[in-house]
C-alpha cells in the first residue's frame, strides 16, 4: 500500500466563545490515500466542517487548533508558517462548499474567479488562464464555456455554479480535494449528477477526495471509505460496503435507517433519531450518545469508548456494538 | 458602449431631476412668499412712483399666481429672475458662478470624505477588537459628535492664529478669500471641517460593511484558493463593501451641502451656502428660490450618480 | 370555536411567554450595559448635564443678559470660572442656560418624532398596501430635502420661539423613526404570536400596542438616543446662522458664533461652548452605542 498523502492525528479544534470553550473537533485521526475516496458523515454539528477548515487552516475567530497534527506528505500543516500553508491551499489541497452562490463572489466574473486560482500559484500570461478556464469548464461539463466564462455567478443555475466551483478546486491538480456538503443545497437530480461528476473526476485525475455530508445515501454514491462523526469524534470508520452492511456503532446504525428514500424529495428531513446532539461545550460522561442510545448499559454512562476494531477494516466506539445488541433484543423477545 | 435602454433610463431619470427641481423651488417660491420683512424695507425714503416702477418691474403688483406663472415660464429656460436686493443682478449667471466655488470645495470635502472614511473604516474592521480598532472607533464618534464649526474654529484657531503666532507671522492661514476662486490651500481647511464628521459616518460603515462581508463564504473561497490576505481583502472585500457604502453617497451630498451653508461663511468662501444665508437676511427670495433650485439640482445629480455607480460596482444591478 | 374551561386562549398563552421573554430582554440588556464603562460614563455625564440645566432655572452664578459683570473677553479666573465674552457676560451662566436650551430642543424634538414617527411607522408596517405606499413615498421625499435649509426656512416663517424650532427640527427629521418601526413592524407582524392574536380576532389597534410596539421598544430607544444629539446639533447650526433661539436666552450655537470675529484674542469664548456641545453629543453617540449593543446583542462587535 502507498504511504498516506494526508495524516490526521489527534486534532484537537475549539472555539473560545464567551459561553465557554466548544470543544468542535475532540481528536480525530484518519488517513487519506493517494487517489482514495473518504466520506465523513454525521448529523449537523458534529464537527465535520471544522475539521475540513482545520486541514487548511482556515478556521476563524474564535476558533483555534489546539491539539494534534495534520501531516501533508509528512509534513506538519499545524506547525507550518502562514505562507507555506497558503501554498498548500488551491493547489495541493483544494476545498468547495456547501452553497455554491454564497461561495462564489458575486462581483466577479466566474472565469475571473477561476483563473486567479491558477495565478495564485504559478505564473502564466491572462490568456493562457482563460485558455485554461475555459478548458476547465469543460472538464465540469458546462456546455458553451467559451461563452461562459465571461458570465457572472448569479448568471449560473444552482448545479453550474457548483460545477465551476469544482472546476476552480481543480484548475491545480491538486492531490486532494474536499468537498463539504457539495450538494446539499441542490435538487435532487442535480445532486446525483454532482456526484457523477465527481466520481468521474476521481477515475480521471486520481485526485483523492474527501466527501462531508449529512446523507448517507450520498456516501454510497461516491466513497469507499466512510468516517462516522459524532459530537466531534469519529465513532466508527471502515470500508463502505461493510459499513452499511453491518454497522457496529448505534449511532451508524441509526444513520442509516434514516437514509432518505428516493422518492421522498424533502431533502433536509433525513436524520430523525430522537434528541439532540449534545452541547459541545459540556459534552455529556461516558459515551457520548448515551442519552439517545436505545442500546446502552450502565457502562455507558461512566466510561468513555475509544474505537476498538469491530470486523475486517473496521472499527467502533461501544461498548456493545450492534453485533451483540440486536443478539440480546433477539433474546430478550424470544 | 450605452445600450439603448441605459440611455432611455439615463433620459428617464435627467427629466425626473429637472421636474424634481421645479417642483422644489415651486413649493419653496410659495414658502417664502410666506415669510415677514421685504426686501424694500431699506428703501422707505424711496418715493410711491418709484416704488411702483419697482414693483411692477420685479412684477410684484401682480397677484401670487401670476406671479408664480411668469416663474415657472422663466425657469423652464432657465432664467431664475433677477436679485431683490442688487437691482439688476440676473441670479442664474450669479448662481452659477457661485455654484461652481461650492462645488470645489464640496468635491474636495467628498473626496477627503470618502477616502479617509474608508481607509479608517478598513483598517478597524481588519485589526478587529484591537486598540487599533478602538482607536478608529473613537476617532469616528468624536468625529461625529463635533459639528463642523467646532471643527472650523479649532482649525481657524491652530492655523491662523497659532500658527502665525509661532513661524512670527510667515506661515499663516488667510480666511477669507480674495478671488472667486481659492488656491488650494486655502480650500483644504474648509473641506476638511466639512468632510470629517462624515468621514467618521464613512468609517462606522465601512467598518460594518467590511465585517459583515469579510464572514462572507466567498472570502472564505478566496483563502481557500490560496490567495494572499492583501489581494483577498482589496479585490474580493473592499468591493462587495463598497455596496453599501455606495448607498450613504446621497444623503453625504446633502449632508455636505447643508454643511457648507455654515462653512462658507466662517471662512469667507463665495459659494451658494454664503449667499444663501445672505439672501435670507436681507429677504432676498429670488435668490432663495435660486439656490434651493439648484441644490435640488445637485442632490438629483448625487443620487443618479449613485445609481450608475451601483452598477459599475455590482453586476447583478442593471436598470 | 370553543375553547375548554381551564385551557388557555393561544392570546393568553403566548402573552404570558413574551412577557418573561421581554423581562429577561431586559434584565440582559441592564447586564450588558454595565459593563460597557463608556456608555456608563456618558449616562454620568448627561445626568450631571441635566442638574446643571434644573439649576440653572434657579440660579446661576450671574444674571445671563447683564452685560459688563466682567471686564470684557475676561479669560477665565475665579470669579469667572470660564471667563467673560465681548459684552462682559459671565460665560459660565450662560453655558448652563444654553444646556438648558440644548437638553430642550434634543428631547423636545425627540418626544414629537417618537410620537409621530412610531405611529406613522406602526400604520404603514401593519397595513401595508397603498397606505404604506403613501408613507413610503413621503419618507424617501423627505429623505432627499436638505433637512437644515428647510428647517431653517420653517423658523423664519414661523418664528424664533424654542417650541417653534423644536417644531421646525421635527418636522425634518421624523423619518429616522417612521422607517425604523415599519421594518420592525413589519417582520413581528409574521410572527406567530401576532399571527395568532390575528386569528383569534384581536383589533389592530390592540395587536399594534400589546403585541408589537412593546416588542419594538428596545430599537425604539436606541433611535430615540441617536436623535437628541442630531436635534441638538440642528439647533447648534441654527443659532450658529443666528437664526436659532431669540435673544438673550443663550444657546451653544450662538455663542459660538458670537465669539467667532474675536477667535483671535479671546478663542475661550468659542471653545467653551464649542467643548460642551461636543462633549454632550459625544456622550449622547457613546450612550447609543452602548444601549444598541445592550438591547441588540447580535449587533455586537
Ligand atoms: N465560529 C464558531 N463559533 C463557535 N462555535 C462554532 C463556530 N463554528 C462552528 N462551531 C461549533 O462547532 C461545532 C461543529 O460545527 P461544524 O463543524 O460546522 O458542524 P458540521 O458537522 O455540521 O459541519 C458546532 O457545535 C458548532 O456550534
Ligand atoms: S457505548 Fe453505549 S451508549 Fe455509547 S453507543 Fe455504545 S451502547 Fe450506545
Ligand atoms: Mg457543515
Amino acid at each position: 500500500m502507498t504511504a498516506p498523502v494526508l495524516q490526521v492525528k489527534d486534532l484537537k479544534t475549539q472555539f473560545f466563545t464567551d459561553d465557554g470553550v466548544v470543544k468542535a473537533v475532540d481528536g480525530v485521526s484518519f488517513d487519506l490515500h493517494p487517489g482514495e475516496t473518504l466520506g465523513i458523515v454525521g448529523e449537523s454539528g458534529c464537527g465535520k466542517s471544522v475539521t475540513a477548515l482545520s486541514i487548511l487552516r482556515l478556521v476563524q475567530e474564535p476558533g483555534r487548533i489546539t491539539g494534534g497534527q495534520i501531516l501533508f506528505k509528512g509534513t506538519d500543516i499545524v506547525t507550518m508558517p502562514g505562507d507555506d500553508v497558503r501554498d498548500i491551499r488551491g493547489k495541493d489541497i483544494a476545498m468547495i462548499f456547501q452553497d455554491p452562490l454564497s461561495s462564489l463572489n458575486p462581483v466577479l466574473k466566474v472565469g475571473y474567479q477561476i483563473e486567479e486560482a491558477m495565478e495564485a500559484h504559478t505564473k502564466i500570461s491572462g490568456k493562457v488562464a482563460l485558455s485554461r478556464a475555459v478548458q476547465l469548464l469543460k472538464q465540469v461539463r458546462i456546455p458553451a464555456a467559451e461563452s461562459r466564462v465571461e458570465d457572472y455567478p448569479h448568471q449560473f443555475s444552482g448545479g453550474m455554479r457548483q460545477r465551476a466551483m469544482i472546476a476552480m478546486g481543480l484548475a491545480n491538480k491538486p492531490s486532494i480535494l474536499i468537498a463539504d456538503e457539495p450538494t446539499t443545497a441542490l435538487d435532487v437530480t442535480v445532486q446525483a449528477q454532482i456526484l457523477e461528476l465527481l466520481r468521474d473526476l476521481n477515475e480521471e485525475t486520481k485526485t483523492a477526495i474527501i466527501l462531508i455530508t449529512h446523507n448517507m445515501g450520498v456516501v454510497a454514491g461516491l466513497c469507499k471509505r466512510v468516517l462516522v462523526m459524532y459530537a466531534g469524534r469519529i465513532v466508527e470508520q471502515g470500508p463502505v460496503e461493510q459499513i452499511f452492511k453491518d454497522p457496529q456503532h448505534p449511532y451508524t446504525w441509526s444513520l442509516l435507517q434514516s437514509i432518505p428514500r428516493l422518492d421522498a424529495d424533502r431533502k433536509d428531513r433525513l436524520l430523525s433519531i430522537e434528541g439532540l446532539p449534545p452541547d459541545l461545550i459540556k459534552p455529556p460522561r461516558g459515551c457520548r450518545f448515551h442519552p439517545r442510545c436505545q442500546f446502552r448499559i450502565e457502562r455507558c454512562f461512566h466510561d468513555d469508548p475509544t474505537l476498538m476494531d469491530v470486523g475486517p477494516d473496521q472499527e467502533a466506539a461501544c461498548w456493545v456494538t450492534m453485533r451483540r445488541a440486536l443478539a440480546r433484543d433477539g433474546e430478550a423477545r424470544a | 458602449m450605452l445600450s439603448r435602454r441605459a440611455l432611455i433610463f439615463l433620459g428617464e431619470r435627467l427629466v425626473l431631476i429637472a421636474f424634481t427641481a421645479v417642483a422644489v423651488s415651486s413649493i419653496v417660491f410659495f414658502g417664502v412668499h410666506q415669510l415677514p420683512g421685504s426686501a424694500f424695507l431699506s428703501d422707505r425714503r424711496i418715493d410711491p412712483a418709484a416704488l411702483a416702477a419697482i414693483m411692477h418691474h420685479y412684477h410684484l403688483d401682480l397677484s401670487l399666481w401670476d406671479q408664480y406663472k411668469l416663474f415657472v415660464a422663466g425657469i423652464v429656460h432657465g432664467n431664475l429672475g433677477e436679485s431683490l436686493v442688487n437691482r439688476g443682478i440676473p441670479i442664474t449667471p450669479l448662481l452659477l458662478r457661485e455654484a461652481s466655488v461650492s462645488l470645489e470645495v464640496g468635491a474636495t470635502a467628498l473626496i477627503f470624505t470618502i477616502g479617509l472614511g474608508m481607509v479608517l473604516g478598513v483598517i478597524a474592521a481588519i485589526k478587529q477588537n484591537t486598540w487599533v480598532d478602538y482607536l478608529a472607533t473613537a476617532t469616528s464618534v468624536i468625529g461625529y459628535s463635533m459639528p463642523n464649526f467646532v471643527i472650523a474654529s479649532v482649525l481657524v484657531l491652530l492655523f491662523a492664529v497659532y500658527l502665525y503666532n509661532w513661524s512670527g507671522g510667515v506661515l499663516y492661514y488667510e480666511v477669507g478669500w480674495e478671488g472667486t476662486y481659492g488656491t488650494p490651500g486655502q480650500i483644504l481647511l474648509p473641506a476638511f471641517a466639512l468632510g470629517f464628521p462624515y468621514a467618521s459616518i464613512v468609517a462606522r460603515l465601512t467598518r460594518a460593511s467590511m465585517l459583515e462581508v469579510l464572514r462572507q463564504d466567498y472570502v472564505r473561497t478566496a483563502k481557500a484558493k490560496g490567495l494572499s490576505d492583501r489581494i483577498v481583502i482589496i479585490r474580493h472585500a473592499l468591493r462587495n463593501a463598497l455596496i453599501p457604502v455606495v448607498t450613504i453617497l446621497g444623503p453625504l451630498t446633502i449632508g455636505i451641502i447643508t454643511g457648507s451653508v455654515v462653512i462658507e461663511n466662517i471662512f469667507g468662501i463665495p459659494g451658494l451656502g454664503k449667499e444663501f444665508v445672505q439672501s435670507i437676511l436681507s429677504r432676498d427670495y429670488n435668490i432663495v428660490i435660486g439656490v434651493f433650485t439648484f441644490y435640488a439640482l445637485a442632490i438629483g445629480l448625487a443620487n443618479l450618480l449613485v445609481d450608475l455607480l451601483y452598477t459599475v460596482i455590482d453586476p447583478r444591478i442593471r436598470y | 370555536m370553543a375553547t375548554a374551561p381551564g385551557v388557555a386562549t393561544p392570546e393568553e398563552y403566548v402573552g404570558d411567554t413574551l412577557a418573561r421573554e421581554q423581562t429577561s430582554l431586559w434584565a440582559d440588556a441592564w447586564r450588558r450595559l454595565k459593563r460597557n464603562r463608556l456608555a456608563l460614563g456618558s449616562a454620568v455625564f448627561l445626568v450631571l448635564l441635566l442638574v446643571v440645566a434644573i439649576i440653572s432655572v434657579f440660579w446661576t452664578p450671574y444674571p445671563i443678559w447683564r452685560q459688563g459683570v466682567a471686564p470684557t473677553y475676561q479669560t477665565p479666573n475665579s470669579d469667572f470660572l470660564l471667563g467673560a465674552d465681548q459684552a462682559g457676560r459671565d460665560i459660565l451662566s450662560r453655558l448652563m442656560v444654553g444646556a438648558q436650551v440644548s437638553l430642550e430642543v434634543g428631547v423636545g424634538t425627540q418626544i414629537i418624532v417618537a410620537v409621530v414617527g412610531v405611529t406613522i411607522g406602526l400604520i404603514a408596517g401593519y397595513f401595508r398596501g397603498w397606505l404604506d405606499g403613501i408613507i413610503s413615498t413621503l419618507i424617501n421625499i423627505f429623505y432627499g430635502i436638505p433637512d437644515l435649509l428647510v428647517a431653517l426656512i420653517l423658523v423664519l416663517i414661523l418664528g424664533r420661539g424654542l417650541d417653534k424650532i423644536i417644531f421646525a427640527i421635527a418636522v425634518t427629521r421624523w423619518m429616522d423613526m417612521a422607517r425604523l418601526v415599519r421594518g420592525q413592524t413589519f417582520s413581528l407582524r409574521e410572527r406567530e404570536f401576532v399571527e395568532a392574536a390575528r386569528a383569534s380576532g384581536t383589533r389592530p389597534n390592540k395587536i399594534l400596542s400589546r403585541h408589537i410596539l412593546p416588542n419594538a421598544l428596545g430599537p425604539i430607544i436606541v433611535q430615540a438616543t441617536f436623535g437628541i444629539p442630531q436635534a441638538i446639533l440642528f439647533e447648534a447650526f441654527l443659532s450658529f446662522l443666528g437664526l436659532g433661539v431669540q435673544p438673550p436666552t443663550p444657546s451653544w450655537g450662538a455663542m459660538a458664533a458670537d465669539g467667532f470675529h474675536a477667535i483671535r484674542i479671546a478663542p475661550h469664548i468659542v471653545l467653551v461652548p464649542a467643548i460642551a456641545l461636543s462633549l454632550t453629543l459625544m456622550a449622547f453617540n457613546f450612550l447609543g452605542d452602548g444601549l444598541r449593543d445592550a438591547l441588540d446583542p447580535r449587533q455586537k462587535r
